[in-house]
């Protein structure tokens, strides 16, 4: 009788346990930063996965940059493989697609609009001439250097589902 | 008709050259005078010493050795005399006539033949010098000299190389010379003639360069241009030198200015200590720089500059020498130094509490010469301006960045160069003595 009820308990336990990491799962976007050895940016919106491309005219990327960084990219990226770093670089800069930077137009300290985006050029930069519309699922993070242009921070790196 | 006129004018200008030419040489034996042949026979010895005969072979053979050296003059090799010298007996006797001067000259085939005879005792040794003509038989010139036995030869000498102006047959004049204080060694055209006071010396006709030297004062020298039958005069005062040995200590600052363009020009600051010997410096530095080498990144963000240094620390040895004073207030100097260096590479950074990274350390050695005017050498404090040259045998490593656009970070890439370079600057010195 005793081991019945002792059995019940564990039971009780494990099943809850199980419940709650299942929960878990579902929701949560990476916590690290990209890049290693560097301070962390907080990003704030858009926290959820899934918009509708209603809404991409009038949502934001915002962020929260430290004072200490002079100069910050937002990345966007092919979802299809998160992104990866080395060091202070990428390992699949391929899968940069788009962003905005310091001193692009629309850039603004904490925040881009999603209409302010620019194709990457492919070499090392954004082509300001070529704006770019968010259309599928990306990742996207933020990373900052300080004023002699050393890689001093960076966020995790959130997924976004652009939805028609 | 055109052949005959060719050969004509060929003849013509052989004869001009052959003319210029015999014109040419005559007059330069003109000026210079012909050359002289001198012997010096052995010199009778008076002083009843037998331990000071050595001296009447011995003295002709310095006067032959140091006459040999004189523009003009052919000296006989002392080993021909042997074969005259029972001839004639002038070594015997120390008297000589017309007749046996005469033989003797023209089985030497010389000119001129040196006579002397000799008395005294070690402490005074007196020597009685005469040239006297071959052909005439005519005493010259002569010479008294007196000097303990340890200057004998430098006096003997200094008595001959002032009778060769004679000797040589050119035109000459005197030269008195003097010195405050006296006893001065004299030089003229570089030969020592004797010790201040001098006389009325026979010079030939022309420039002459004359030096007064004197232990513990700063020598002179002067250029005089002797005529025929002149008589001229040179007193030089020479002043007090104040070299001594001395310990000091003291501070300097430099503009240290390398070569490489990528270092910028910076004070270099150092305390020393030295110890002079006479003329000889030893001494022992440490010192210190910043050296700025700001590194451009070229960046999407535009172009950033990074602030780079070197933390130069040093140690160095330098020896000098001061080869004489321009005057009581200025000695110029030159040497060469030498030693070890640390060099740490330094960054600004934002994510170091001290705001300051250190990228790279490393060992440094230096070397090089250098040059200065010390103002006021001899007081308790003196000033000195130098400049040097800085050569470093070895290469110094400097990181650079290059931008990696927005693609992460700053690449970092190893470069090298040398740390060559010129620094002028000066200090101030303190003595102990």
């Amino acid at each position: 009788m005793k081991l019945l009820k002792l059995l019940s308990v564990l039971y009780i336990l494990l099943f809850s346990v199980v419940l709650l990491n299942c929960g878990g799962d579902e929701e949560e976007q990476p916590k690290s930063p990209i890049f290693s050895d560097v301070e962390i940016i907080t990003l704030y919106t858009p926290d959820a996965i899934e918009i509708s491309s209603a809404d991409t005219s009038n949502f934001k990327f915002t962020f929260c940059l430290p004072s200490e960084v002079s100069y910050a990219v937002l990345g966007i990226f092919y979802s299809a493989v998160p992104i990866e770093t080395n060091g202070n670089t990428f390992t699949n800069p391929d899968n940069l697609i788009a962003g905005s930077r310091t001193g692009l137009t629309g850039w603004g300290r904490g925040e881009v609009s999603a209409s302010n985006l620019y194709e990457f050029d492919n070499i090392d930069d954004f082509n300001e001439n070529k704006p770019f519309s968010l259309s599928g699922t990306y990742h996207w993070a933020v990373w900052g250097y300080d004023k002699w242009g050393n890689l001093t921070h960076a966020s995790e790196q959130w997924e976004v589902i652009i939805t028609y | 008709m055109i052949k005959n006129i060719f050969q004509q004018s060929e003849k013509l200008l052989f004869i001009c050259v052959f003319i210029f030419m015999t014109t040419l040489v005559l007059r330069t034996v003109s000026l210079y005078g012909a050359t002289r042949t001198v012997g010096a026979v052995n010199f009778t010895n008076h002083t009843g010493s037998s331990g000071l005969q050595y001296l009447s072979t011995a003295l002709p053979e310095s006067i032959t050795a140091t006459l040999s050296q004189i523009k003009n003059i052919n000296v006989v090799e002392r080993g021909q005399l042997t074969a005259v010298v029972k001839e004639i007996e002038l070594g015997q006797t120390g008297l000589f006539d017309e007749k046996s001067v005469k033989k003797t000259g023209k089985i030497l085939q010389a000119d001129v033949l040196f006579i002397g005879s000799y008395t005294g005792n070690p402490v005074e040794v007196i020597l009685s010098l005469k040239a006297v003509d071959v052909k005439t038989g005519r005493v010259l010139d002569g010479k008294v000299v007196k000097a303990p036995l340890k200057d004998l030869f430098d006096s003997t000498n200094q008595a001959a190389t002032s009778m060769s102006a004679i000797i040589s047959g050119a035109a000459i004049g005197t030269l008195s010379i003097t010195t405050t204080p006296d006893g001065a060694d004299i030089y003229i055209d570089g030969l020592p003639v004797g010790k201040s006071p001098i006389i009325e010396t026979k010079l030939p006709e022309g420039k002459h360069t004359i030096k007064a030297v004197k232990s513990g004062f700063i020598e002179a020298e002067t250029t005089i241009t002797v005529g025929k039958n002149t008589r001229d005069t040179w007193s030089p005062y020479l002043a007090e030198s104040k070299v001594r040995n001395r310990t000091d200590i003291g501070a300097n600052v430099y503009y240290f200015i390398p070569f490489n363009e990528n270092l910028k020009a910076a004070p270099l600051y150092a305390i020393f200590l030295g110890q002079s010997f006479q003329r000889l410096y030893m001494g022992a530095e440490i010192g210190y720089s910043r050296i700025k080498h700001d590194l451009d990144i070229s960046s999407p963000f535009g172009t950033l500059t990074q602030e780079r240094w070197y933390d130069y620390f040093l140690i160095q040895g330098h020896l000098t020498y001061a080869p004489f004073e321009i005057n009581s207030y200025l000695q110029p100097y030159f040497g060469i130094f030498g030693g070890w260096g640390y060099l740490v590479d330094y960054r600004k950074s934002s994510t170091h509490s001290d705001d300051e990274e250190k990228l790279s350390s490393q060992h440094i050695w230096s070397l090089g010469p250098k040059a200065g005017l010390t103002i006021a050498p001899f007081s308790k404090v003196s000033l000195f301006l130098e400049t040097r040259f800085l050569f470093t045998p070895q290469k110094v490593e400097r990181k650079v960045y290059e931008s990696r656009g927005i693609l992460g970070g700053l690449e970092e890439k190893q470069t090298v160069y040398y740390f060559n370079a010129f620094s002028i600057g000066g200090g101030i010195k303190l003595y102990f003595n």
